[in-house]
């Protein structure tokens, strides 16, 4: 029986040198064959993006000869009359300047409301976009915005995140506008991957009654340059850029059911569609949280790296895992040094488990490891100390824990990866518990 | 004891409250409105090397120093106010410490001399004798070799070359790679970041406190449900005047400490309603 038991503790312990070599130190093969960690913007870099406002011609040569005054410098005097050649470059249509000159004339009080409505549509466009992680500021006074995105995010999103998001439907032969903004009701992203032999990204169109009795009563048809008359054909527009264009026939035909679909792309290469799918993502948020009431620009973008150190992360992480180690040994005695040890071996499957559900490493993550640590501690310090077997104690820890358990299943959905991270480890970090402490953890515990 | 900590926990909050209304919370610089420096320079940098530069000129502590760039070849230093002069001398200091080289392309006229453009490189740059040099493919342009320089440098070069070639160049069309730009950043409002958290944290807050009141019915769930609100408002509330009166800079650290604070008074509760449970 006692040559049993040896033998079981002895593969336990090989058990935890195994998992804690493999998890902190790699399996090297010339490289580490090990899946790497997916980071966070907590601990890895974040793109920076800068962004001011479209300033009109007028408004650029009034700005420079006010600075011109304030400084009274002849030389930058001369160089204001030529100011005007790089915000000419600023203008991207018509009608974008249009709304610039009109946001001109506003008092400063609605230029600092249209700043912050600006920056509430953004930031909704950001989470409607699944961008799970962001920090956006904006100074009150000039409108300038920054957001701070995770490097994975593609830059052209972060163009795409500020346009002023003017949707409309527009018969392109007379260029008459049929349907603005306010005439949809919701837009949807979908993925088709059953109507054709290659799949489809789809937007799908939800109109108003409005718009739908507007394209009703829309003709079909127009008279074309030899007075004669024919189909006409509609287009979808963002910011004047045609999206989808069809014949008045189906756009009518389609009013009629509420909704039209707009196909955005085809493709059986994963990442052809997957950029497609992200386009119609970022199209959809758009459209869906409307028009901003100011025009923007990229001004910068920069690529920063966190200044976390991951050795400082490791530092914490040891100087925590001693004072666990003591207070277990100042609680339980000898008893507790083989259990406590066991506990390296439990954070080791935690963290290889982590990396294989692609679980992103946020600080959140931090916490959520140190929780479920925590835990497993507590299971063998009531095991020791109390006179409850080890089922026993485990199942009452876990009792204890259901809060944790409900709020870590509410943030696994939250679209925040702060949140979800901390959801998620402690949901892995939970089954892992399961499946780790009846095979070591209670062999250590001899009980 | 339960009084007494009652007591004087309301006390803390009503302290932290009156701090939060005379002088509101200590935000992290990086979430305050302050100034980001990036200085691009095109090799690969040694932190500390950047780090004990930063505290040379800003001051020991005072400047948040971060990697930037593809290749980590630039540098984002943060801090909460610089002045031109601290700006020259960071320049001059990681120019002393990295060597930077650059090419500085100037657009001046088809024909132009170019010893003026070398006296006006000298003036501006600080040197006796600066290399400067007509582009081979394009004779129009001026070529100046000169070290890293600041914001400021390429708009007096520019004004110096419009005064003497009589011209209307724009800054933006001196070509430079290594230019040290200083950069306003906005704050981020403390609603803003609490917005990411606030809905789901409630959310699960609600359920939380639903079990609590179906699980321990039997203990009365009014007394129940008031516990708990009460308790996770309280801890919370006091941990925040803490922060408040302590003049603790708020930064993510600091939220997910408040966040472990709200996980383990829960847990408590659930521990302590459990006991409560067995004793009935």
């Amino acid at each position: 029986m006692k040559k049993n038991y040896t033998l079981k503790l002895v593969l336990a312990m090989l058990i935890v040198v195994l998992v804690s070599l493999v998890s902190f130190v790699g399996v090297y093969k010339g490289k580490n064959l090990l899946k790497e960690y997916t980071l966070g913007k907590d601990f890895s870099q974040r793109k920076v993006a800068t962004y001011s406002i479209v300033q009109s011609e007028e408004q650029a040569s009034d700005n420079n000869q006010n600075q011109v005054s304030e400084e009274n410098d002849n030389a930058t005097q001369e160089g204001s009359e030529t100011e005007d050649a790089s915000s000419e470059e600023n203008k991207d249509t018509e009608s974008g300047n249009q709304d610039t000159q009109a946001n001109e004339n506003v008092s400063p009080e609605q230029k600092r409301e249209n700043y912050k409505n600006a920056k509430n549509n953004i930031s909704k466009r950001l989470t409607a976009m699944k961008s799970e992680e962001y920090d956006i500021r904006l100074d009150d006074e000039t409108g300038k915005l920054v957001i701070e995105v995770p490097a994975d995010l593609n830059s052209t999103y972060l163009s795409q995140i500020v346009s002023k998001g003017k949707v409309q439907i527009k018969n392109t032969n007379t260029n008459e506008v049929i349907v603005d903004g306010n005439g949809f009701k919701d837009a949807l992203t979908k993925m088709d991957t059953t109507t054709y032999s290659k799949p489809i990204v789809v937007i799908n169109l939800k109109f108003t009654n409005d718009a739908k009795k507007k394209l009703n009563e829309t003709s079909r048809v127009y008279n074309n340059e030899e007075g004669k008359e024919t189909e006409a054909s509609f287009a979808v527009t963002l910011d004047g850029e045609t999206l989808y264009t069809d014949t008045a026939t189906t756009f009518i035909d389609s009013a009629n059911n509420g909704q039209l679909d707009l196909v955005l792309g085809q493709s059986d290469e994963g990442e052809a569609l997957q950029e497609d799918y992200q386009r119609a993502l970022a199209i959809t948020a758009i459209i869906k949280c409307g028009e901003i009431p100011v025009e923007y620009e990229i001004e910068a973008l920069e690529l920063v790296s966190s200044n976390i150190k991951a050795k400082s992360v490791v530092i914490v992480a040891i100087i925590i895992g001693i004072a666990i180690f003591i207070f277990d040994i100042i609680k339980c005695k000898k008893r507790a040094i083989l259990p406590a040890m066991s506990l390296i071996g439990y954070v080791a499957l935690v963290l290889l488990v982590l990396r294989y559900t692609n679980v992103k490493i946020t600080l959140f993550t931090s916490l959520a490891v140190l929780i479920v640590t925590l835990l497993n501690n507590n299971i063998i310090i009531k095991t020791l100390s109390g006179d409850k077997s080890f089922n026993e104690a485990f199942i009452k820890e876990l009792i204890t824990f259901i809060p944790c358990f409900i709020i870590a299943i509410v943030f696994c959905c939250a679209p925040y990866l702060q949140l979800a991270s901390f959801g998620m480890t402690i949901f892995w970090g939970v089954i892992t518990m399961c499946i780790y402490n009846p095979l070591v953890t209670r062999i250590f515990i001899k009980k | 004891m339960k009084k007494k900590i009652f007591i004087g926990s309301i006390v803390l909050i009503l302290i932290g409250i009156i701090v939060v209304v005379a002088a509101g919370f200590n935000v992290d610089l990086q979430y305050r409105a302050h100034k980001s420096i990036i200085v691009p320079i095109g090799q690969n940098v040694n932190m500390s090397d950047i780090t004990a530069i930063t505290n040379e000129v800003f001051g020991k502590g005072k400047a948040v120093v971060s990697m930037a760039g593809l290749y980590n070849d630039e540098v984002v230093i943060d801090i909460a106010d610089v002045n031109d002069d601290q700006i020259n001398s960071l320049k001059n200091k990681i120019n002393e410490k990295y060597n930077i080289n650059q090419k500085i392309h100037v657009p001046i006229s088809d024909e132009y001399n170019i010893d003026d453009v070398k006296t006006v490189a000298n003036e501006v740059f600080g040197k006796e004798d600066s290399v400067v040099k007509k582009v081979e493919d394009n004779e129009k342009y001026a070529e100046i070799e000169a070290n890293m320089i600041t914001e400021k440098d390429m708009e007096n070069l520019n004004n110096k070359l419009n005064e003497k070639f009589n011209l209307t160049n724009d800054v933006k069309s001196v070509s430079a790679e290594n230019v040290v730009m200083k950069k306003d950043m906005p704050r981020v409002r403390l609603t803003d970041m609490a917005k990411q958290y606030i809905f789901y944290t409630t959310i699960a807050t609600i359920i939380v406190v639903v079990y609590f009141a179906v699980r321990f019915m039997k203990l009365g769930i009014v007394k129940v449900l008031g516990t708990s609100i009460a308790t996770i408002i309280i801890s919370e509330l006091v941990y925040m005047s803490i922060i408040a009166i302590t003049r603790v800079a708020i930064d993510k650290i600091v939220i997910i400490a408040a966040f472990a604070i709200y996980i383990f008074a829960l847990i408590l509760l659930n521990k302590e309603f459990e006991k409560k449970l067995i004793k009935q």
